[in-house]
């Protein structure tokens, strides 16, 4: 292949900015938000059905973390779930997976909790309730997603049916057709040039089956391109076909897939086995702020059926596994039919909303679903043991302590400077009628108890029972549903000293002919019930949703409850003491070219204050209202638009002059964001253009709680004629809180190229970025309290970073890939110091797919 | 004005060289057989060898194809997909012409049972018996010629205009029409039992396809693969 050395050599001089932030530009996300101390690009947009990968980093990389978490939700859902993100090189990734992703939107927040127990989110205030936002759009518009058609690796199969005419005018694909299945000796590759055979360089034509150049054993002419494959094996394969114009520009290429069957080999899918399977493995070495730290992961999935069952099993091992933290490590077995199944290993259940929905548990999970009658069981370990660390006792005062850091004398109760976990067991059942396509209505029950003999050094070992029921309506294939669900909790705050005995139970509440020691087992009865009578129901949690979804609108309402003493410890992100109703309703218009997604939310959170007899306290109210517009034309070379604007109240009704607890903020967040396609100079492009700005204010004008954040971003990629792909990208954030006490500046250029050799086998990548930020304090106050005579500002944070990348993956399959990353980093900060920082990273996967 | 005569004969001899060349590469590759099963043979217009006719062989204007006993030949044309099948101890021609990016077809059928399906309703396609000649528009029929040359023409989905000297007439989905050398077409009600079905056979499977829309109006299908 030539090369042509003057784009060789500009293309070296390309760098990239996408260390942190990916290979290329995903279309839909904003620029950082940092203030909490999460430097982080909101995702704006996405597309149904796939998976949305969110990054963030801390904006003090020194700062030791414990972890990091990304939670999210379908919008209109009321709980969140969460995944762990995963570290590499400073910077932490998740996905939603892609079976979340569903219209009209998810939304999600990030918290990580420090080594020091300081906990930071993003968005840095109120996330629960002001999560980000994303649009889902369905997955026939076009795709918020920059996803460059040369970074489509050859050999995925990314959309299942990929012909028709192209650009060129004309080019029919004649057999096989997409998607179609053929017998191994019928297979015919063939396309008919029709008009654009004027236009093509017949030379310049090539054609590849699964990612291998077959244009040897092709036939071109004017009129068609045709191939005759022998001993195709059977499965899955993938055609492409690109070529050039009579100038050297390239066209757009067509790829279909199609299967093959032995004839020798019934089609039936009961006596089918199928079988795919990936396995990997990567090693990285780091160096980050004199740090080193060498990583080696080892994972993979398989998956098939043998005849109806179907099976699956994952693991992934890492050397960051540390019996001080929970683990990293996975595992997963799983088989069943339809209607009967086991897992063993790190499963998810998901049985009430309320009560256990996708929390990690190591054990078993199975189900029996008859349709008439289901049954549904999880048990296992929540949470696995870590012991705390206790301070150092002093020998002479039983109630002070040397602090183990700090080294300085301290009171405490414990003694324990860090608190342990216990060992949490689950055990969970649901048992339902109805097969839930009309009708379901369900009972469960979820135990959830702390082992308090699993460590030494920790407080408050719990245990917690929730039982509850919920009910599915549903007609017309679930364009309308009904849903209702309501749980009660007790908890036994304490269990350290088990269950109060007989003698005080009766001294307390009478005789009664009840030995709470008996049913230890079962349930720890003791005075730390929460709550201590259960028939106030301040343990009551209830939900009810509603969807609707016909011409063009799809409408998800819901209105929950849940009490200030609801505790379920298998769903710990439920939020607690709020009650309130969301309404969203998502309009498709114009074939879908055109969506409106609008939103009110209601809720009041903090219920319990109404009716405590505090003067100083009063529930808070929240309400939003969410206007979204997005406009993907399916004409070429019109822009795609995406607007959104929400406006935010919280509102506690109290006064300044009376209370420190008042609350009265309004935030106003806009996003705009300009999607265009185009050609120039022989050469396609894609620029993308956002803005989103979003600002809090004090109702009571106290600047000290005033947020204002800007953020903006352009993106340019360009495609040239030979098959490199450059992405240049700009971005600012300038972000204040505290009426100018707090002031941060981040600035990111980078330049990213890939150039692909050996009929796109082989990649190679180079990237450079160069990122800055200054972030000030100022404070009129020392340290222990003081006013001060002036404002002093100080910087708490001012570097600059610039990296390297250079790259390349080899694919010379399907089956294998090799992926060698090195990156080097300069970072300077005034502050911290200066660091030259590496990064080593390779990968090797093998994939097979029968 | 002698070389006058001689440069305008070179300029001819060139024209007619450059338009036959141009011709000739207008009316190749109008169709390419996919399938082949049993003895399948083609020749050119004005050849006198046969080749073996396998999956992949191009076939241009003027080819001939023939299949011996217990054969198939499924071919399909270059520009709209239509789809030609024959079944065995068949004969026929295929020609064609291409007009922008659409060929007008003729298929000239001596003896023989042959299948076809016109994807396009808007471009000529013509099928020649000794008995007479059938306009195809958009449709799906079968075709039967005996060694007398009379022709039936059994039409499962369109209309089919049938014409010879003596007549022409107009057959929709469900009707039979015959064609003799000596009598005006004629057409009647095709015989449930005797519906030919044999294009889908020795396929090993059958489709069924249907669209629908999901509920959030995205347009997906459904191929229900059967036996």
């Amino acid at each position: 292949m030539k090369i042509h050395q003057s784009w060789f050599g500009l293309a070296f001089f390309f760098f990239s900015m996408n260390i942190l932030w990916g290979e290329y530009w995903p279309m839909g996300q904003a620029k950082a938000q940092s203030l909490s101390g999460i430097i982080h690009f909101p995702v704006k947009t996405a597309t149904e059905g796939e998976a949305i990968r969110v990054e963030a980093r801390l904006e003090d990389p020194n700062l030791q973390v414990q972890y990091f978490r990304l939670y999210y939700r379908q919008k209109g859902q009321p709980n969140f779930q969460h995944e762990d993100m995963t570290e590499q090189a400073s910077s932490f990734f998740a996905e939603i997976p892609a079976g979340e992703v569903k219209s009209p939107g998810v939304e999600y927040f990030i918290m990580a909790v420090l080594n020091n127990q300081t906990l930071i989110t993003n968005p840095p205030s109120n996330p629960y309730y002001a999560p980000h936002e994303i649009i889902v759009n369905p997955a026939s518009s076009s795709s918020g997603q920059l996803r460059p058609s040369t970074e489509e690796k050859p050999n995925q199969v990314t959309s299942p049916v990929v012909a028709g005419a192209n650009e060129v005018g004309d080019i029919v694909i004649l057999s096989p057709e997409p998607n179609e299945t053929v017998a191994s000796d019928e297979v015919v590759i063939a396309a008919s040039l029709l008009g654009g055979s004027k236009r093509i360089n017949l030379r310049s034509v090539k054609i590849y089956l699964d990612n291998q150049a077959i244009t040897s054993h092709a036939e071109i002419t004017s009129h068609v391109i045709s191939c005759v494959p022998k001993n195709l094996a059977p499965g899955v394969h993938r055609v492409k076909l690109t070529m050039k114009d009579k100038k050297g520009r390239p066209l757009d290429a067509i790829e279909w897939q199609f299967s093959v069957y032995s004839k020798e080999q019934p089609i039936s899918r009961k006596n089918r086995s199928g079988f795919s399977g990936r396995i990997y493995a990567e090693w990285k070495n780091e160096r980050i702020s004199d740090s080193s730290l060498v990583n080696q992961n080892i994972g993979g999935n398989i998956r098939g059926n043998f005849g109806p069952i179907e099976y699956r099993a994952m693991a992934y091992y890492t050397s960051r596994e540390n019996p001080k933290f929970q683990p990293r490590n996975r595992l997963l077995l799983e088989a069943g039919t339809s209607w009967i199944g086991v897992k063993f290993g790190d499963t998810t259940p998901r049985l009430n909303e309320l009560m256990l929905w996708g929390s990690r548990v190591r054990g078993i999970e199975a189900y029996l679903k008859l349709g008439f009658f289901n049954v549904e069981f999880a048990q296992g370990q929540l949470q696995r043991p870590i012991e705390g660390q206790p301070m150092i006792a002093i020998a002479t005062d039983s109630t002070r302590w040397v602090h183990p850091l700090s080294g300085d004398t301290v009171q405490s109760t414990t003694g324990i400077y860090r608190y342990g976990t216990y060992d949490r067991n689950l055990l969970a059942l649901r048992a339902s009628f109805g097969g839930g396509k009309y009708f379901q209505l369900g009972w469960n029950l979820v135990k959830v108890k702390d082992d308090p003999q699993s460590i030494q050094y920790s407080a408050q070992p719990k245990d917690n029972i929730v039982v509850g029921t919920d009910l599915l309506l549903a007609l017309d294939d679930h364009r309308i549903e009904l849903k209702g669900s309501a749980a009660l909790s007790l908890l036994a705050n304490d269990i350290s000293n088990g269950a109060i005995s007989k003698a005080e139970l009766d001294s307390t509440f009478g005789e009664i002919p009840f030995d709470p020691s008996q049913f230890e087992k079962y349930f720890v009865l003791n005075t730390s019930l929460i709550p201590v009578d259960p028939s106030q129901l301040t343990s009551l949690a209830y939900q009810a949703s509603f969807k609707f979804n016909y011409f063009g609108h799809t409408i998800n309402a819901m209105y929950k409850t849940v009490g200030p003493e609801y505790n379920a410890l298998a769903n710990n992100y439920l939020r607690k003491d709020i009650r309130g109703f969301s309404i969203y309703d998502r309009v498709r218009l114009l074939s879908n070219q055109l969506l409106l997604n609008l939103g009110y939310e209601q809720y009041q959170e903090g219920c319990s204050y109404q009716d405590d007899g505090e003067p100083t306290t009063a529930p808070t109210d929240f309400s939003a209202f969410n206007l979204g517009i997005s406009v993907f034309p399916r004409a070429k070379y019109w822009p795609k638009l995406t607007f959104n604007w929400k406006n935010y109240v919280r509102d506690n009704g109290l006064d300044t002059l009376t209370s420190a607890n008042a609350i009265n903020y309004q935030n106003k967040d806009i996003a705009v964001q300009v999607m265009y396609d185009f050609q120039l100079l022989d050469l396609k492009h894609n620029f993308s253009i956002s803005y989103i700005t979003a600002d809090r204010s004090d109702g009571f004008k106290r600047l000290r709680n005033g947020m204002a954040n800007d953020i903006q971003m352009i993106a340019w990629r360009t495609n040239f004629q030979i098959p490199l792909t450059t992405v240049i990208s700009y971005a600012t954030n300038q972000s204040t809180a505290g009426g100018g006490l707090s002031d941060f500046k981040y600035r990111m250029f980078g330049i990213t190229g890939d150039y692909r050799l050996l009929n796109h086998q082989l990649i190679v990548k180079a990237e450079w970025n160069t990122t800055s930020a200054i972030g000030a304090m100022t404070t009129d106050q020392d340290s222990l309290g003081n006013p001060l005579p002036h404002p002093v500002s100080s910087d708490y944070t001012d570097y600059r970073r610039n990296a390297v990348t250079i790259g390349a993956e080899y694919q010379p399959n399907k089956y294998h890939s090799l992926l060698l990353d090195l990156s080097f980093i300069d970072f300077n900060d005034k502050i911290t110091g200066h660091f030259r920082d590496r990064i080593f990273w390779l990968r090797y996967e093998l994939r097979y797919q029968r | 004005m002698k070389h006058f005569h001689f440069f305008l004969m070179i300029i001819g001899v060139l024209s007619y060289g450059w338009s036959e060349n141009t011709w000739a590469q207008t009316n190749k590759d109008i169709a390419i057989i996919l399938k082949s099963k049993g003895e399948v043979k083609f020749r050119k217009e004005k050849g006198k060898d046969w080749r073996a006719g396998r999956p992949g062989t191009r076939l241009d204007s003027g080819d001939v194809l023939k299949t011996a006993e217990n054969s198939l030949a499924a071919i399909m044309f270059t520009d709209d997909k239509s789809l030609l099948k024959m079944r065995d101890n068949a004969t026929l021609a295929i020609r064609g012409k291409r007009v922008d990016n659409s060929i007008a077809k003729r298929i000239v059928c001596n003896l023989g049972e042959f299948w076809l399906k016109a994807t396009n309703q808007h471009v000529k396609l013509l099928v020649e018996t000794p008995s007479g000649v059938a306009a195809v528009k958009g449709t799906e029929f079968y075709g039967v010629v005996d060694a007398e040359g009379n022709t039936q023409i059994i039409v499962i989905e369109g209309s089919v205009q049938l014409m010879n000297k003596l007549g022409e007439l107009l057959i929709q989905a469900g009707q039979t029409g015959k064609l003799t050398k000596n009598g005006a077409p004629a057409v009647f009600d095709t015989d449930p039992n005797s519906v030919l079905n044999w294009a889908n056979e020795g396929q090993g499977r059958n489709e069924l396809k249907f669209e629908f829309q999901d509920s959030n109006g995205n347009k997906k299908s459904l191929k229900l693969l059967y036996r």
